[in-house]
């Protein structure tokens, strides 16, 4: 009796100590200022497959329905991707307040109208792809984020010369 | 089940007829307001709320709680057998069994990455035909005892180094570790007979068990654990499962990735060779102490190989399509009467225009006797055979109606015993 206390109170404690990152994910749109919060969105896409990973390969019993659960999981996979894809869009209409020369902010926009595109069609598609086909492409859509922090990003602990 | 009363009396029979007429009944239910739907207002809305619902009992908070990392499932199985051929009298019966599952994603829900686990509870009744067939696979598998409530699994897995290395530890169905297949791996939604649920020859108890999955290159995993061999049934284990390491099963199994796709549809596949030691203690055919006590021994060693393959996909999500499957097992014939199985089949989801989660199934299966056991105890028992056909419908989202025909050649393994004919009748609720 007394392990078992020991033991509800150890989970107690770790489920008061925790939070699910689902509602992490939607304070941290909520605090997150339009012109970061692509990376919220992308950093959940990226929580999902993981997640989405674990269903697929985890040997769980066939009387269970998994594929219900990787269908459902599935959508919430496309809402990011759609939520990303907004913020894309809200990224490109950020270019014209930005400090950039005509070059950079074409440039600039093109990479957001990509990650956009991108991000909109794995939402569009997600309904008929296999998960192989999706984690391609969340590799695609984590390229076009790569692109453009190597060109754009401020590097915040830049190292003296 | 073996040593059930051959026969029903009277009331047993009415019971069938009564289960019977209830399932005919939610079968009515279920298509009336199709055909009731153009001029009937009541119709169209109870028509609407069977069809379009993804379940019974579709509760937001659920799907919220899935959001959160927790997933519940309940389902319900009930089977009607009858034994329309065989040795002895014809015998009709019925079982049934529910199962809750409870899925727990920590990293979803706690945020402790890699940490996920399974609560199973599941209760049945047994009144089921399997003992008056007689064979040595059960036609309903899914009927073992009469049990209202148990914890059927119970377990932890710590996911690292992005799923590369996972360790389960608990209380755990062998079968969701080793063995499995995607075409003849559950009772409740495919094949019924227990020689399609998994390979008699691999000792596979629910028990307390540890195990290692490890992913060290893709499309290859390698599956290693023990398990209590002595577990009592629906015992924790405890006293049991720390009493020597020579009563431990143990495990060891490759699984291939098949490489196939057509176009941009992927066609799973896996082929796994897995061996075996047995940790029960078994007695050794034609052995005797000098007191005349057989010789009981543990630690046999054995092997099974399970392939399935999908042949076609009608799309890249689909499960629509042929897949086939097959089984080969080997048990040492010391101490097996049989030493060889082994299975061919296969299942085709979406076969009729129209109906693309309907499955039709076919499978067949020898068990072949070990020459020791011949030699030494029964030079008659030669093995068994079987064929299973299914067609699995799903009448709506949340209910299947699987009718399913079984025909046993020499069920018992001795072939002066009339070969048995089965037919079974299936209903799934998933709430």
């Amino acid at each position: 009796m007394g392990r078992a206390a020991v033991c509800a109170a150890a989970l107690a404690l770790a489920v008061a100590c925790t939070r699910p990152t689902q509602l992490v994910y939607d304070a941290e749109v909520a605090e997150t200022p339009v012109g970061a919060r692509h990376a919220v969105h992308s950093e959940r896409i990226r929580e999902l497959m993981a997640g989405l990973d674990r269903l697929e390969r985890g040997r769980l019993p066939q009387a269970m329905d998994v594929e219900l659960e990787r269908d459902r999981r599935i959508d919430d996979v496309a809402r990011a991707a759609r939520d990303l894809a907004e913020s894309a869009g809200e990224l490109a209409d950020l270019a014209p307040k930005l400090d950039l020369d005509a070059v950079k902010r074409e440039a600039f926009v093109g990479h957001a109208r990509a990650l956009e595109r991108d991000t909109r069609a794995l939402a569009d598609e997600a309904p008929v792809l296999s998960v192989a086909a999706m984690r391609e492409r969340t590799l695609a859509i984590r390229t076009d984020c790569d692109r453009c922090h190597d060109q754009f990003r401020v590097d915040p602990n830049p190292v003296e010369p | 089940m073996r040593g059930a009363p051959r026969g029903r009396h009277w009331r047993a029979r009415l019971e069938v007829g009564r289960r019977a007429g209830c399932a005919l009944l939610l079968l009515l239910l279920a298509l009336r307001p199709h055909a009731a739907a153009a001029d009937d207002p009541l119709g169209v809305r109870l028509g609407r709320h069977l069809s379009e619902s993804p379940q019974l009992v579709d509760l937001e908070a659920r799907r919220e709680l899935e959001r959160l990392g927790v997933t519940l499932q309940l389902f319900y199985n009930q089977y009607l057998g009858w034994k329309a051929r065989g040795a002895g009298s014809d015998a009709t019966g019925h079982s049934g069994s529910y199962d809750f599952f409870a899925r727990v994603d920590a990293e979803e829900s706690l945020g402790l990455p890699g940490l996920s686990g399974l609560f199973h509870v599941k209760g049945q009744y047994d009144d089921q035909i399997n003992g008056d067939v007689g064979a040595l696979s059960d036609p309903v598998d899914d009927a073992d005892f009469d049990q209202g409530i148990y914890v059927d699994e119970l377990w932890l897995e710590q996911s690292l180094f992005e799923g590369a290395l996972r360790m389960r530890a608990g209380f755990v169905e062998q079968q969701t570790l080793y063995d499995r297949n995607a075409y003849a791996n559950s009772e409740d939604r495919q094949f019924m007979n227990s020689y399609f649920d998994n390979n008699p020859l691999v000792p596979l108890p629910d028990a307390l068990s540890a195990a290692l999955i490890v992913t060290p290159v893709h499309g290859l995993e390698l599956a290693m654990g023990v398990a209590d061999a002595d577990n009592l049934p629906r015992s924790a284990g405890f006293d049991t499962a720390f009493d020597g390491a020579d009563s431990l099963d143990a495990y060891f199994e490759a699984r291939l990735t098949t490489p196939w796709a057509r176009g941009d549809r992927p066609l799973p596949g896996a082929l796994r060779l897995g061996v075996f030691r047995d940790g029960r203690s078994r007695t050794v055919f034609g052995r005797v102490h000098s007191d005349g006590e057989p010789v009981t021994e543990r630690g046999h060693w054995g092997g099974w190989l399970s392939f399935d393959q999908a042949i076609t996909r009608e799309d890249a999500r689909s499960e629509q399509g042929l897949g086939v499957f097959a089984r080969v097992g080997y048990a040492d014939p010391d101490v097996n009467s049989i030493a060889w199985l082994w299975e061919v089949g296969g299942q085709y989801q979406g076969l009729l225009p129209g109906r693309d989660h309907d499955v039709f199934g076919v499978a067949a299966y020898q068990a072949i006797a070990g020459d020791r056991y011949q030699d030494r105890v029964d030079s008659d028992f030669e093995g068994e055979a079987g064929i299973e056909v299914y067609y699995r419908c799903m009448v709506l989202p949340w209910l299947t109606v699987t009718p399913d025909l079984q025909y046993i050649v020499d069920p018992g393994g001795f072939d002066d015993t009339q070969d048995a004919v089965v037919a079974l009748l299936r209903f799934r609720v998933t709430f």
